[in-house]
């Protein structure tokens, strides 16, 4: 089942992660964001019903982030997450104050209030 | 001596008991947190050990009943069920009993029952045989023991720090990281901090495998050993360090170390960086960060560390603290007295050295003045107790009522550590629980029609407290049904309290609540219903010197907000004098002074009103009140204070201006006194009354409904409303 999407050709993009992100998925999901960031200058990753997440997922969002920036293109995630999702993001230890980018702390996805996350 | 142990035993047993009761109530939530039901295990021991001690035998006997099946309990071969708490519960209610020496014949045929059926829960397990349940019915199910995680030796909480660097194929394997955090989750309060930092692009990396390691910050009481069982299954393919960063014994710096040292110690920064680093003068971080030595999620780790310690400490000094304050509450009160008396003759000599001429006087009242403000300070802090734990008894009383009614109720708690004088805490007792049950009963609908009406089938009941200036606000909040003004309305005319054709803002017929014997309930119930709980509510709020105020939306739900002073033992007031006499009025309630001529007065037509900046107040002349001889000077002062969101001015000859006011109870004679709460002694030795301004309101709202009747009547009026 395909669950996840990409809308607006263009310069903009959209790509839509729904269903279960997890280690079963991960190529596949790894694809999708590769052809993303190579084809929009810009890309907003939206999330539908996430039904289950594992540290892969967490993981290649962040490769994914490393990955926009090495091109030069801008990924941004939705402020909001899905209550699994942020769940997963909580446990896993991934919130933090500082992003690894020695330029730009703040650019990175797991900077957000405990309640948000 | 042996009654004053005896006392501290029963003050500590009613202490624990408490304790047990909240950690019971919070088992019914989670039945299978072994944090909580080792507290209900060690809160039972305790009460039999000591009880036993003091020739408590009873207790101890009847104690030991319920600490032998929660041996069960934490052994793993029972569990917690709600009819086991039930059972406990009611041993807790038959201790406090026995400690009171309040057994009556039924209650020890209660006790005997609960141990009967105590007795009946499983015994010990012979080998061979399989552990099964002897009581009857599904309730009691047994387990297999658990892992022996728990650190039978230590009942302190150790933190550990463990740094979890596993393989990159780990994820391969299938291994779920995530839960095992969650087992870990499971040994006590943990922190953990991802570092990513190691994550390569998405071309570089192989998607299943795993380029993260762990810090994990966990504070448990079990032993290392335990935390390693919980890796067993990973430890071959990780590096797995776990090092104690605090022992628990309370014997270090509450402040830890400092961010670098912990750098340091986790081998994530060399020395001599750490002292490059320190040269700076920008604060250590932000260093570290700008030159980027160390990757910021290393950073981050050490501080989420630092953080966790600190706080640790902090709540283990602030717990110590407490514990060891154990002060009876009779000399606590001898030593305000004591205080009270101190800060009056200070006030004597501060009135000495200003009509001397003295400057060494002058000098040493100064010092003595500021040395006695701070240790009256410090000793009304002592009498200062969180409102917490009286929040946490409100459990019990909402999970009995909600089961008796049929009504799903939850209690929220917020503000516990406000802090307000014991006594008042004391005296608000029985208020909150009159509100509260009035929210279960009258407010929170069924479950049923909650459903219906589109809300939550649980009900929920907020209690929060916070400070307002000299003041605690307690606010009683539900989520229930609301009042109907027009059902109060109506009732209230048939009553007779109101004519039918006055109109009456909402908030004055929320008032109607209080009036002796009101109720709209349909049916008396033996929760509430009989229309004596809201006077009583109103009459001990005013006794604390404090204000009640109701806000409803029907459909939505009630607000009750209690205004309650701090402290009543010493206030700041504002001293004012009429002729020769001497009042006090409280400083907290005034808020202006203005002037009162001869022209305004006669300018008023015999009605006790002024006009500021535009508002009219109305005013009672305290002269006349309190029918004092002689003529008032040709300019008053009005001294304006607000009662229950009203402004109502209080005409005197002067003010003199504030006054440390220490509270004396008037005597007897004085108790049918309207308007009039109690005395305090002036520097001179001569006497100043404190006015009661609610008492005083009132008399000035009667004078202006019937502006027609004479002074003595409204003072008879308010006299009445005081029987």
């Amino acid at each position: 089942m395909v669950d996840t999407s990409m809308k607006k050709p263009g310069k903009k993009g959209i790509l839509n992660l729904s269903g279960s992100l997890t280690i079963e998925r991960v190529e596949e999901l790894r694809e999708m964001f590769q052809n993303a960031i190579t084809r929009y200058k810009s890309l907003e990753v939206e999330f539908g019903e996430v039904t289950a997440v594992d540290v892969t997922a967490l993981q290649l969002c962040c490769a994914a982030h490393k990955t926009a920036r090495q091109q030069k293109k801008e990924i941004s995630f939705p402020a909001s997450l899905p209550p699994l999702l942020a769940q997963a993001v909580h446990m896993a230890g991934f919130l933090r104050k500082n992003g690894c980018f020695l330029e730009d702390r703040h650019d990175c996805f797991w900077i957000r209030p405990l309640s948000q996350s | 001596m042996i009654n004053e142990q005896t006392e501290m035993f029963k003050e500590e047993a009613f202490e624990l008991l408490e304790e047990l009761e909240t950690t019971l109530l919070e088992l019914e939530k989670e039945p299978g947190d072994m944090g909580l039901i080792g507290k209900v295990f060690r809160a039972l021991h305790t009460i039999k050990g000591s009880g036993s001690m003091f020739g408590f035998n009873e207790v101890a006997e009847f104690t030991h009943e319920v600490e032998d099946v929660f041996d069960f309990v934490r052994g793993g071969r029972l569990v917690a069920t709600k009819e086991l708490i039930d059972l406990t519960l009611s041993a807790g209610d038959i201790i406090k009993k026995m400690l009171g020496d309040e057994m009556t014949a039924a209650m020890k045929a209660q006790a005997e029952k609960i141990v009967t059926t105590l007795r009946s829960y499983p015994g010990e397990v012979q080998p061979g045989e399989e552990p099964k349940a002897k009581m009857a019915g599904e309730a009691i199910t047994l387990e297999p023991p658990p892992e022996p995680t728990e650190d039978k030796k230590g009942e302190r909480e150790i933190t550990y720090r463990i740094r979890f660097n596993p393989s990159l194929d780990i994820l391969q394997k299938g291994t779920n990281v995530l839960a095992l955090f969650d087992e870990l989750k499971e040994l006590g309060e943990i922190k953990i901090v991802a570092h990513l930092h190691q994550v390569p692009t998405l071309e570089q990396m192989v998607p299943d495998e795993c380029y993260i390691f762990w810090d994990i910050i966990l504070t448990t009481r079990v032993s290392k050993d335990a935390i390693r069982d919980i890796f067993i299954f990973v430890e071959n393919d990780s590096k797995i360090l776990i090092d104690v960063v605090d022992d628990g014994q309370g014997n270090e710096d509450k402040d830890y170390m400092k961010l670098g040292y912990i750098l340091v110690e986790r081998g994530d920064l060399s020395v001599d960086d750490m002292n490059k680093a320190l040269s700076s003068q920008k604060r250590f971080g932000e260093i570290l960060l700008e030159e980027g030595v160390v990757e910021a999620d290393k950073i981050e780790s050490a501080l989420v560390e630092q953080n966790h310690v600190r706080e640790l400490r902090n709540k283990r000094q602030k717990e110590e603290i407490v514990s060891s304050l154990r002060v009876p509450a009779d000399k606590a009160d001898r030593l305000v007295n004591l205080v009270g008396e101190l800060v009056t003759l200070q006030a004597r000599l501060g009135q000495l050295a200003e009509q001397s001429i003295d400057p060494e006087l002058i000098s040493v009242s100064e010092e003595t003045a500021r040395l006695v403000w701070d240790l009256r300070d410090s000793t009304m802090g002592i009498r200062m107790v969180p409102i917490g734990n009286s929040f946490s008894r409100f459990n019990r009383l909402v999970r009995d009522l909600s089961n008796t009614l049929e009504k799903e109720v939850e209690l929220i708690a917020r503000g516990g550590d406000t802090e307000l004088d014991k006594t008042v805490i004391e005296r608000l007792h029985d208020p909150l629980i009159h509100l509260i049950r009035n929210g279960i009963d009258h407010g929170i609908e069924t479950p049923v029609e909650r459903r219906r009406l589109g809300k939550s089938p649980k009900g929920k009941i907020t209690l929060t407290a916070s400070y307002s200036g000299a003041h605690v606000l307690i606010v009683i909040e539900d989520d229930g049904a609301g009042i109907d003004p027009v059902k109060i309305k109506k009732k209230a005319i048939e009553k007779g309290l109101i004519k039918p054709d006055v109109e009456i803002p909402v908030k004055d017929i929320y008032s109607l609540l209080f009036e002796p014997g009101f109720s709209t309930a349909q049916e008396i119930t033996n929760v509430s219903g009989r229309g004596v709980g809201m006077d009583v509510v109103k009459k001990n709020v005013d006794l604390l010197r404090g204000s009640v105020e109701i806000h409803s939306i029907k459909g939505k739900g009630t607000t009750i907000t209690l205004k309650i002073p701090l402290t009543l033992a010493i206030i700041d007031g504002l001293l004012v004098y009429i002729e020769t006499e001497h009042f006090i009025i409280p400083l907290s309630m005034v808020e202006e002074i203005v002037e009162l001529t001869d022209k305004d007065v006669s300018r008023s037509h015999g009605r006790q009103m002024t006009n500021i900046r535009g508002s009219i107040v109305p005013y009672i002349s305290l002269r006349e009140y309190f029918s004092i001889p002689g003529q008032p000077p040709p300019v008053q002062q009005i001294v304006v204070v607000e009662v229950e969101q009203r402004h109502i001015g209080f005409v005197v000859d002067m003010v003199i201006g504030k006054h440390q006011t220490v509270i004396k109870s008037l005597g007897k004679i004085y108790k049918q006194v309207a308007g009039l709460s109690g005395a305090t002694i002036l520097g001179d030795g001569s006497i100043a009354l404190i006015l009661d301004m609610s008492r005083l309101a009132l008399a000035a709202e009667i004078e202006d409904e019937n502006p027609v009747k004479n002074k003595s009547s409204y003072k008879s009026e308010v006299e009445r409303e005081e029987h």
